[in-house]
């Protein structure tokens, strides 16, 4: 059989066993498994412990489980209540102040942890009851915290830029950089967007009357300020981190070590979490998605290598690479695809997967590669709010059960648009990405 | 990830439901383990950079434990993220087709699920004893035996089989899914 | 009948002038250009095994070919440690000279017995860098933060005084950028291609007493070679010597390029004196040869058999 029918076939296969519920890791790892028993004989099943082994463990990956311990320190302790405290103590009277505030503490969070879903439960579980109680429309509400959130995998640390930069043996500390200015720039089109929906919306109707609120704000002021004076050790130990890792002092998983050492010592410290019950939630939150996403990594690497075995990445990569279009057009082609993978699969699966493919295309049509990192993150955060896999769709789900499905995609619907204008800006201004690591590593 | 582990359909008596129960306490504790482990390899590189930056010593085993430690957990922790639902799946098709079929479509799911844990328990086993047998070390400064190392591998596939059988049995095996 | 398709996997850059990558594709359209239904797909990069995975894929014939720094494979065969162990190899026309000796029958006896068949033999030099001092003598290392190399190495290098950091190759750069490492040693390709020279002031470069020398030979499985006809045989036999004579000339010029490079980058450039490579050998004999001879059954005729070669 031809490569090419092979790659469809397996595609088609993949595409049925997840449409049918199969979880996305096991999906992947019995499509790859199948076709390489098929295509060579059962003496794959016989590697196949050595293969699955062999996918996972580098002390390049171990950076994520440690990335994601960090986040969990944080995310839960009462850090985020607090710094969405302190947020709300400079915010919270200007209009649609609220919402605005909420995507400052996920972009913050985003500095504070490398996922996603991480940084949506973090803010959300205290934003969304707080923004619908003071008479937000629930789509403003859950959309802000969804797309929020998915500044997490774009502001560093990020999971998947660790993946990319493995994947492609590019520097993880260059890509974190890169991806810095561009979350600012997205943080930033949120807000813009969530002030015009809040005019649209005719204001927020805030239920309280103007003289309660004045005086519930200077009640609050006391208990803000000491809720800032909380998260500042948080803030200042993974900018010393970070600052440890673009400066080349560190590598990503030292960085990661050291920050969830820290991060945990912290939450101890700060909050008093040192009995058995706090810790045994960070330590569960933690492994549950690490798991979760460490899983689907070795179960993508598994298929990569299918792929690549049965000759597939390599005859695809051939034929775009002679398709001879407009570099443009082919940015636009990759574009999409990358949109409709990000709508059915999760972003780390979707780098492993076409990383290889991709990068040498990319590099062919002189691109930057960095610059194409966090064009392909942006993308794979609007497939975070997207149905049918949508990470952070999920955890909106699960903080706010009773806000109708529809009225989240419609809420986050326009959250995404702003991330496909963000993608336009950076084909016409590069430099928002490279500008910064150039600036601070050349 | 969202998830809402309401064990409703509990079987409680007889065999089946002590085989579940069971397997629960087994993932449960196997899962404090991979807690552990994590803690252990955050600890090796905290180790390393004291003793590199600081002391300005040799530093031969942090890494390799450090791998060996996560990548241990991560498959120590699958049986109990299966157990609680955490491992992402799409029942957006299922969920809107409903009847008999939306049963047996997650059955047949389930069923592919337990087959790649199946295979990877069988591959892990093999890799195990391989390594065991011919007293295959890592090869590096440190150079430790390689099997118990893979261990970890073999017996995190082995239990998630176990607890996907728990799973199915339960009748509710689209956990994960609670969307 | 229908073509056979060996696929061969490396670690090495494809079709960027690597020598490694080159000897793999010389074969491959030697292979073609000698018509026998034979075609080698050449998967470089690691596109297809990771570097330490293509040895046991190899032996199981997965892989029916692969380009490999043997030393990899120590964890498995712990006399494959012996292709990089300082000292033992000298200089280029020493390595030829070993090829053909009692030595490299001995280790091609246990690539035999695992399963894997040698088409090609290739000896790397390397050297060491330093931003401290230039490594020569025993006693220039004392001190020194060295990165690891292989077990062999580190043992030598630590019983002469150097702190030892186990770190991959990829991240030496970063290493001597922030002072983590003064010192490291690796091939002479590596040093280019990692652009080490923008971090060091000094370069050890092999020339006639080198301390580090690496077996990266080309390797076909068993399974794959009693596969083939007698005519693939004889045309992959003869594609491999080719293969082999390329390398016998490009070795030195590899040398040659990463001093040239090195000087270029303002790096001073130095070589071992007759005197510094006996008194290494001295610590070496009481360090890692004297382990490896306890550790491997057959570890003290493995180096007496390389000493031995003149
Ligand atoms: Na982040
Ligand atoms: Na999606």
């Amino acid at each position: 059989m031809d490569p090419v029918t092979s790659g469809i076939l397996i595609v088609v296969a993949l595409m049925v066993l997840m449409a049918i519920g199969t979880p996305i890791a096991f999906a992947l790892g019995s499509v790859s498994l199948g076709a390489l028993v098929l295509n060579r004989g059962m003496g794959e099943l016989t590697y196949f412990g050595e293969t699955f082994y062999g996918s996972l463990a580098s002390f390049s990956f171990v950076a994520i489980p440690m990335f994601i311990l960090m986040g969990a320190a944080v995310a839960s302790s009462p850090t985020g209540r607090d710094l969405y405290r302190s947020l709300d103590l400079w915010l919270g009277r200007v209009p649609g102040g609220l919402a605005i505030s909420n995507i400052g503490a996920c972009s913050i969070f985003a500095a504070l942890s490398g996922s996603s879903p991480a940084t949506s439960a973090a803010i959300g579980k205290l934003g969304i009851p707080e923004m619908r109680k003071r008479g937000y429309p629930d789509g403003v509400a859950a959309g802000c915290i969804a797309a929020g959130g998915t500044l997490g995998i774009l502001i560093p640390p990020s999971v998947t830029m660790i993946v990319y930069g493995i994947s492609t043996e590019t520097s993880i500390g260059r890509l974190f950089i890169a991806g810095a200015v561009p979350g600012v720039m997205l943080a930033l089109l949120f807000m813009a967007w969530t002030l015009i929906a809040c005019k649209l919306a005719g204001g927020y109707n805030a239920p309280n009357p103007v003289a309660e609120a004045a005086a519930q704000v200077k009640q609050n002021v006391e208990g803000n300020l000491k809720a800032l004076v909380r998260v500042l050790p948080f803030l200042v130990v993974v900018t010393g981190i970070l600052f440890a890792l673009y400066g080349g002092v560190a590598t990503p998983s030292e960085a990661a070590g050291a920050g969830a050492f820290l991060c945990l010592a912290l939450a101890i410290v700060v909050y008093r979490m040192w009995r058995a019950k706090p810790l045994k939630i960070i330590m569960r939150d933690a492994l549950r998605e690490s798991v979760m996403i460490m899983l689907i990594i070795a179960a993508a690497e598994i298929f990569a290598y299918a792929l690549s075995s049965m000759f597939i990445t390599q005859t695809v990569a051939g034929a775009i690479a002679d398709l001879e279009v407009n570099r443009w057009v082919l940015m636009g082609i990759i574009n999409v695809f990358l949109l409709v993978a990000g709508f059915f699969l999760p972003p780390v699966a979707v780098i492993v997967m076409t990383a290889p493919i991709l990068l040498p295309i990319i590099l062919a049509a002189d691109f930057d590669p960095y610059w194409f990192a966090v064009v392909l993150t942006i993308n794979l955060e609007i497939g975070l709010i997207t149905p049918p896999v949508g990470l952070n769709l999920f955890i909106i789900k699960g903080i706010a059960p009773d806000i109708a499905l529809r009225d989240v995609l419609l809420g986050s619907l326009p959250y995404a648009l702003c991330m496909v204008l963000g993608i336009v800006l950076l084909c016409f201004f590069p430099g928002i990405a490279t500008w910064l690591p150039d600036l601070l590593m050349n | 990830m969202a998830h809402t582990s309401s064990h409703t359909l509990l079987p409680n008596r007889g065999v089946i439901g002590a085989y579940i129960r069971m397997m629960d306490v087994i993932s449960g504790a196997t899962a404090v383990l991979a807690s552990v482990a994590l803690a252990a390899g955050v600890l090796a590189v905290c180790h390393m950079i004291f003793v590199r930056y600081a002391l300005g010593q040799s530093t031969t085993w942090q890494t390799e434990f450090t791998v060996f430690t996560i990548t241990g957990a991560m498959l120590l922790g699958a049986p109990y993220v299966l157990m609680t639902g955490g491992h992402v799946a799409v029942t957006v098709l299922p969920d809107a087709i409903g009847g008999w079929l939306r049963k047996a479509m997650l059955l047949a799911a389930s069923l592919v699920g337990l087959g790649f844990c199946i295979a990877l328990s069988y591959g892990a086993w093999l890799y195990v004893l391989e390594a065991w047998h011919g007293g295959w070390t890592t090869g590096t400064v440190w150079n430790p035996p390689l099997w118990p190392a893979l261990l970890p591998m073999a017996i995190g596939a082995s239990l998630l089989s176990l607890q996907y059988i728990a799973e199915i049995i339960r009748g509710e095996a689209n956990h994960g899914s609670s969307h | 009948s229908a073509e056979t398709v060996l696929r061969a996997s490396h670690q090495f850059p494809g079709g960027k002038g690597d020598v490694r990558d080159e000897m793999v594709q010389l074969m491959a359209k030697e292979v073609e250009a000698a018509n026998v239904d034979l075609k080698i797909q050449v998967y470089p990069g690691q596109s297809l095994f990771d570097a330490k995975e293509q040895w046991g894929a190899l032996v199981r014939g997965r892989l029916d070919m692969t380009a490999l720094p043997l030393d990899y494979a120590s964890g498995r065969h712990p006399e494959f440690s012996a292709t990089l162990m300082p000292g033992l190899v000298r200089n280029h026309e020493r390595a030829q000279r070993l090829n053909d000796s009692e030595f490299m029958d001995m280790i091609k006896q246990v690539i035999n017995d695992a399963g894997a068949k040698v088409l090609a033999d290739a000896w790397l030099a390397g050297g060491f860098a330093s931003s401290k001092q230039c490594i020569t003598s025993p006693d220039t290392v004392q001190g020194q933060a060295m990165r690891a190399a292989g077990p062999a190495f580190d043992e030598m290098l630590a019983t002469a005084g150097a702190s030892i950091a186990s770190m991959p190759s990829s991240e030496i750069y970063t290493a001597m950028q922030t002072g983590v490492l003064d010192g490291a040693n690796t091939s002479s390709g590596s040093f280019v291609s990692y652009r080490i020279y923008e971090q060091v002031d000094c370069l050890t470069a092999p020339g006639e007493n080198a301390l580090w020398f690496m077996y990266e030979p080309i390797l076909i499985s068993q399974q794959s070679w009693d596969r083939l006809n007698e005519e693939q045989q004889k045309a992959l036999t003869e594609a491999g010597q080719k293969a082999e004579e390329y390398f016998a000339g490009e070795a030195a010029a590899l040398d040659q390029k990463m001093i040239d490079v090195f000087k270029e980058n303002g790096v001073e450039v130095v070589s071992m004196s007759q005197e510094d490579y006996e008194a290494w050998l001295k610590i070496a004999k009481e360090s890692s040869y004297k382990t490896f001879a306890e550790n491997v059954p057959n570890g003290q005729a493995l180096i007496d058999a390389a000493l031995a070669v003149e």
